[in-house]
């Protein structure tokens, strides 16, 4: 599905990224582990087009994808959550998610303007798309209120709702755990589970080696810009140079 | 239309009922001032809140800032009466053109503009107006220093400059116009979009929205209405002048928007109608005006950063409050009897 080739990032004399390269396999879950530092949201950043780099090759579906446009990206079906929340805080938890649909919605300028028969049903239908993907994160109660007035961990499962609305192929969920307690970890567990079984590919990096080897089929292990291991979770698990980097060993 | 009214909350009805009363003041309100001088100030009110209406979809809505817009004023009001001048196309087709040209001036303002981080827009802004003043002042054609005349509106075979009140019921109109579109602007596709932007341009950019053709949309539509304000402007007063395009007066729209409220419908209208009784009331402080603008601008930065319009709102929540109280009262009286 995603297919990142020999991918290097550099921010003047720092190495972020160094030769990197990955296979993100359709309808699966693949985990990206590895250190604070390790370069983990800066590869993400160059699959989705944020990070520009003159290193390496992206392919999304056997298209290479390198140094895409972030919006076309979307549209061609690579979504987001970000590890730092990015959601448009003063803006309704609906509009932010509508935003979402914004590439999905066809009507233009005119439909905008003066609010056609058309455009009217096709908002309609693009409201309760939402309303589907709010309710798989259980937060459809909440639409009518101001994102910015959400807790951090109900602001993260926001922001999984918005990236669903775009009706992604693949979904990079960048630290989704973060910020939440134990409760809310589980109910993120069922979330990512619910949205494989909806046929959505997903890459998540992620610090929690609970929720981790819970819930990825795969998983790749950074540590200084390297691509230091990769298997099953049970094989990353046991796998010292993985070990040393987590604990410092050497 | 009265079932759906009943649908609406209290805080929703008590909103309507303050924007009906308005209208249907401002409706009768040339039955009750005939003096002409006070027609043709409540018809200019009608053109600054169709500017400031303007450099609020870009500055409310989009978030880009601009301390520029009286230039698409300035070309709007030229187009219009050049073509109105020299071709006999009717004045109200010529200022729907003028508007649309000021809409693509704008647009190819917006390409390279649309890069620019927020001083070095509004940097970039106020050269634009300065460009276009010194463009003015140097076509001799326009008469710059002596001013042109311009033809007069006709609407329908009603000659609308040979009294004001027909201006102010045509202000009246162009405002209602203006403020439907943008008010369902806000609630589509392409209003959402600019607010995303707003927010925060990296997100929208990862959510599929093109951050550039948004900024430009703005800038684009923003021209058309100043444009448009500038068009009718010449025609009403009967005359253009390069005097009335000099840079500083762009700082009235910003603050009119600022005393109304960003990215409300109300904001302009408040703003414009605030923008001008100051301007009357303070009008024998002369030098010391400016002065108290900057004052004014201050409090209403420190105290009500949402404008008037926030002000109303809470107002109106806290009224909607009251007469939810008082109905639940009632109830809970008349069950007690039963």
């Amino acid at each position: 599905m995603i297919r990142a080739e020999n991918v290097t990032v550099r921010f003047g004399g720092v190495v972020a990224v160094n030769d990197v390269s990955m296979h993100v396999e359709k309808g699966k879950v693949t985990g990206l582990i590895g250190p604070n530092g390790a370069g983990k949201t800066t590869l993400f950043n160059t699959i989705n087009g944020v990070q520009k780099t003159p290193e390496g090759h992206v392919y999304f579906e056997g298209k290479e994808i390198t140094n895409g446009k972030g919006y076309k990206l979307c549209e061609a079906g690579i979504s987001r959550t970000y590890q730092q929340i990015n959601l448009f805080l003063s803006m309704s938890v609906l509009n932010n998610v509508m935003i979402g649909q914004h590439c999905r919605i066809p009507y233009g300028l005119v439909g905008s303007l003066f609010h056609t028969p058309k455009m009217r049903r096709q908002e309609q239908a693009a409201r309760e798309e939402c309303i589907k993907c709010l309710e798989l994160v259980g937060m459809a109660d909440k639409k009518d209120l101001p994102a910015g007035a959400l807790a951090y961990g109900e602001q993260r499962l926001i922001e999984i709702a918005r990236a669903l609305a775009t009706k992604p192929k693949v979904l990079l969920l960048d630290e989704p755990a973060a910020g939440m307690n134990a409760t809310e970890k589980l109910t993120l567990n069922n979330i990512i589970q619910n949205i494989t079984k909806m046929g959505i590919t997903v890459l998540i990096i992620e610090h929690d080696m609970a929720v981790i080897m819970e819930i990825s089929d795969y998983v790749y292990v950074m540590d200084d810009g390297h691509l230091i291991a990769e298997g099953t979770p049970v094989e990353v698990q046991n796998n010292p140079a993985v070990i040393a980097a987590y604990l410092g060993g050497a | 239309m009265l079932t759906r009214f009943k649908t609406y909350t209290t805080q929703e009805k008590v909103t309507r009922c303050a924007i009906l009363a308005l209208a249907v003041v401002l409706l009768v309100l040339p039955l009750f001032v005939t003096n002409s001088y006070r027609l043709y100030f409540f018809s200019m009110i009608g053109v600054y809140i169709i500017a400031a209406s303007g450099l609020d979809v870009l500055v409310g809505m989009s978030g880009q800032m601009s301390f520029g817009h009286i230039a698409f004023l300035a070309y709007g009001g030229y187009i219009s009466v050049l073509l109105s001048n020299y071709t006999g196309i009717p004045v109200i087709i010529c200022m729907i053109i003028a508007a649309f040209a000021s809409a693509g001036i704008g647009m190819v303002i917006a390409v390279p503009c649309a890069k620019l981080r927020a001083q070095f827009l509004v940097l970039a802004t106020i050269a634009f107006s300065f460009f276009t003043y010194q463009l003015i002042c140097n076509l001799h054609f326009l008469n710059p220093y002596r001013g042109l005349y311009t033809e007069h509106m006709v609407l329908f075979g009603l000659d609308l400059n040979s009294d004001y009140r027909y201006t102010y019921y045509f202000s009246f109109a162009l405002v209602a116009i203006v403020l439907v579109l943008k008010s369902l602007l806000s609630k589509s596709k392409a209003g959402r979009a600019m607010m995303a932007v707003r927010d925060n341009s990296r997100s929208a950019d990862g959510m599929g929205i093109n951050v550039r053709h948004y900024k430009v949309l703005a800038f684009a539509i923003s021209a058309f209405l100043c444009g448009f304000a500038g068009a009718y402007m010449a025609h009403l007063t009967g005359f253009i002048v390069s005097d009335s395009f000099v840079q500083p007066l762009s700082f009235n729209f910003v603050l009119m928007i600022i005393f109304g409220g960003t990215n409300t419908v109300f904001g302009p209208v408040i703003g414009a109608f605030m923008y001008q009784l100051l301007n009357e009331l303070l009008a024998s402080a002369q030098a010391w005006r400016s002065v108290l603008y900057g004052v004014i601008v201050l409090i209403f930065i420190a105290f009500l950063p949402g404008g008037c319009v926030a002000g109303l709102r809470r107002a109106g929540r806290g009224l909607a409050k009251l007469i939810d109280k008082n109905q639940a009262g009632k109830e809970t009286a008349r069950n007690d009897k039963s």
